[in-house]
């Protein structure tokens, strides 16, 4: 599966618990949204580091990695290039 | 005097007028401001017709206005009531109505949530706003006070309190067995009988900088707040979503020169394992405090490597007693795998363990029920009778005249130097990131679906959070749905941290002898 859709995907199952957000665009913003909080993004991490086979550093653990559906992707992406 | 909380603020007002009393970002607050808008927050709930001993909520993400809630409330004699501002609006609304309240201090970004919130709570007629970030809808099925209406108020006097120490100060609403949550009642007196203790025996003073970590709802939140207040300090109100970001948390701490720090353990275990610790300055920190659950031995251990300046003090003490009992960590061994203790005693409580056949453990390895005695014991569970009843009991120890303790559920036993020692609870309530948890409260949640035949609720132990939440399920014959849509269920009802993160289907529940669902071999297979 494509990079973005398998991040899409686990967001949307996994961490979305309000019906608001169930079909989540690219753009949407997931913290101040609270779809992601520190629990969420701790398996958000588990998930990427486990499946996407990337190591997510301390100093990439910041908001703007984690905004957006898109940042995400562009985070996993350019440490796989 | 100061025997009421707010009274704290007052004092420190007169005596550090110029003095930062809460920051938060790039906003700050001193304390003759502050002291000047919560008399204003204050005439205008009088005005609205709040008297003594209303109930009024607070329905706002921490922030500066949340702390001129709190103490606005407080000045107009009222009981505060703090809302979570994650929780689903039914769950607002069932606390509304619960406790009567009339009035509730919100901002402008819940506009849509107190529409929704208004919809249940019958007894809701008033929102008092404060901020002017949005225009307020003129369809909002409330009366509506708007933060421009507050700030022009020109009575800055507060009328003479009639309040004595024995009156409610706040309710704090924690998970109930029973499918609703519980409101418990915490007088002046309750609260200032630990913030005095802070004071004294923690040795604050009014050059500290205090993180203000946990939000209203928790307890947590009353030690930075008011400690802080009494010695005129400076409250930093953490911003909620940095607890995401272990190194921006860590390094907020270390920009902010934050000297008195309080949390529970899972947040300083996530600065440990991902907050670049080692690259940070953060020598001004006095005191680290934790509470609400169990430290994982070899976080706290790194921890105290990687950050040595500090005392390091784990608190103990469920809602209905605020703090009872505390423990000032010395170095830990490298070969230490047991917990630290919870301690002994606060000054002015009394702790003591009662086995199942009610005598008062002496012994070292002895396990019995910790039970609480003292002015820090709350005044029981709003509107519930039965369930103040079963906890908060007459003192066995002592039959010939009236003499409260409350029941912590906690077991507990003796260590070789007098130290109370955790050991688990009597009953099904669980702890995750610091938060209580009835089992039963979301097991009654899930068996609202129609389409669950059964469902058993596990805590599976996890060394970052203490626990994590799995529900098992059995649905009705030929039926389906996905884990997804259960979760979404869940959340029109429960609080996030409620939430089961992992929920699991089978044909049907293994059971005991007895016919009982069999969690004891669920959790097994889950471990």
């Amino acid at each position: 599966m494509e990079i973005r859709e398998s991040i899409k995907n686990y967001i949307q199952t996994e961490l979305v618990n309000d019906k608001q957000y169930s079909n989540l665009s690219d753009s949407d913003q997931l913290i101040e949204t609270g779809i992601i909080d520190s629990l969420g993004i701790m398996k958000l991490i588990g998930f990427l580091e486990d499946n996407l086979s990337v190591q997510i550093d301390d100093t990439e653990l910041v908001p703007e990695n984690f905004s957006t559906i898109d940042s995400i992707t562009s985070l996993v992406e350019n440490k796989l290039a | 005097m100061d025997y009421l909380l707010q009274d704290l603020l007052i004092e420190s007002a007169e005596k550090y007028p110029e003095k930062d009393a809460v920051v938060f970002g790039e906003e700050k607050v001193s304390y003759a401001e502050l002291d000047l808008l919560t008399n204003k927050v204050a005439n205008v709930l009088i005005g609205q017709g709040i008297k003594r001993g209303d109930r009024v909520g607070i329905y706002i993400n921490k922030s500066i206005p949340s702390i001129i809630s709190v103490y606005g409330i407080l000045k107009a004699g009222a009981v505060y009531v703090p809302l979570d501002p994650q929780a689903p609006p039914s769950r607002i609304s069932y606390i509304i109505d619960n406790c009567d309240i009339n009035c509730i201090l919100t901002s402008t970004a819940k506009l849509e949530a107190i529409g929704h919130v208004k919809e249940e709570a019958k007894s809701l007629e008033i929102a008092i706003f404060t901020d002017d970030k949005k225009e307020i809808n003129e369809e909002l099925p409330l009366k509506s006070v708007s933060w421009q209406e507050v700030l022009s108020h020109d009575v800055v006097h507060l009328p003479e309190s009639q309040s004595i120490n024995n009156d409610l100060a706040y309710i704090i609403y924690t998970s109930g067995s029973t499918g609703t949550p519980k409101g418990v009642m915490i007088s002046h007196l309750n609260s200032l009988t630990f913030v005095n203790w802070v004071v004294e025996n923690l040795k604050v003073r009014s050059e500290d900088r205090f993180s203000s970590h946990a939000p209203l709802h928790f307890d947590l939140s009353i030690l930075d707040i008011y400690a802080c207040a009494k010695v005129g300090g400076t409250l930093c109100l953490v911003p909620e979503t940095l607890s995401m970001f272990p190194s921006r948390l860590s390094s907020w701490i270390e920009s902010n020169r934050i000297s008195v720090w309080y949390s529970v353990p899972s947040i300083l275990s996530m600065m440990v394992t991902h907050g670049q610790l080692d690259q940070r300055d953060l020598s001004n920190m006095r005191l680290l405090i934790f509470a609400g659950e169990v430290f994982p031995i070899k976080y706290l251990r790194q921890l105290m490597q990687l950050v040595p300046g500090p005392e390091y003090v784990n608190l103990y003490g469920p809602t209905e007693t605020n703090v009872v009992t505390y423990y000032i960590t010395p170095s830990i061994p490298e070969t230490q795998t047991k917990p630290i203790p919870i301690g002994k005693r606060c000054e002015n409580v009394e702790v003591f363990a009662l086995t199942k056949d009610g005598k008062v453990v002496t012994e070292p390895g002895d396990e019995g029920e910790l039970v609480a005695r003292g002015t820090c014991v709350a005044q029981g569970y709003w509107g519930d009778e039965e369930k103040t009843n079963k906890v908060f009991i007459n003192n066995p120890v002592q039959p010939n005249f009236k003499d409260r303790i409350y029941k912590t559920g906690d077991l507990v036993t003796l260590d070789e130097e007098g130290n109370y020692l955790y050991m688990g609870r009597v009953d099904h309530m669980i702890k995750s990131r610091g938060y209580r948890i009835e089992i039963g409260e979301i097991e009654s949640v899930l068996y609202e679906h129609q389409l669950i035949e059964e469902v058993a609720v596990i805590a599976v132990p996890d060394d970052l959070i203490t626990n994590r939440i799995k529900a098992i399920i059995a649905l009705k014959t030929g039926e389906e749905i996905s884990s997804s849509d259960l979760r979404m269920f869940c959340s029109e009802k429960l609080p996030k941290y409620m939430i089961p993160e992992v929920i699991e289907f089978r044909e049907n529940l293994p059971k005991t002898s007895t016919g009982k669902v069999d969690k004891p071999t669920l959790l097994k297979e889950s471990v």
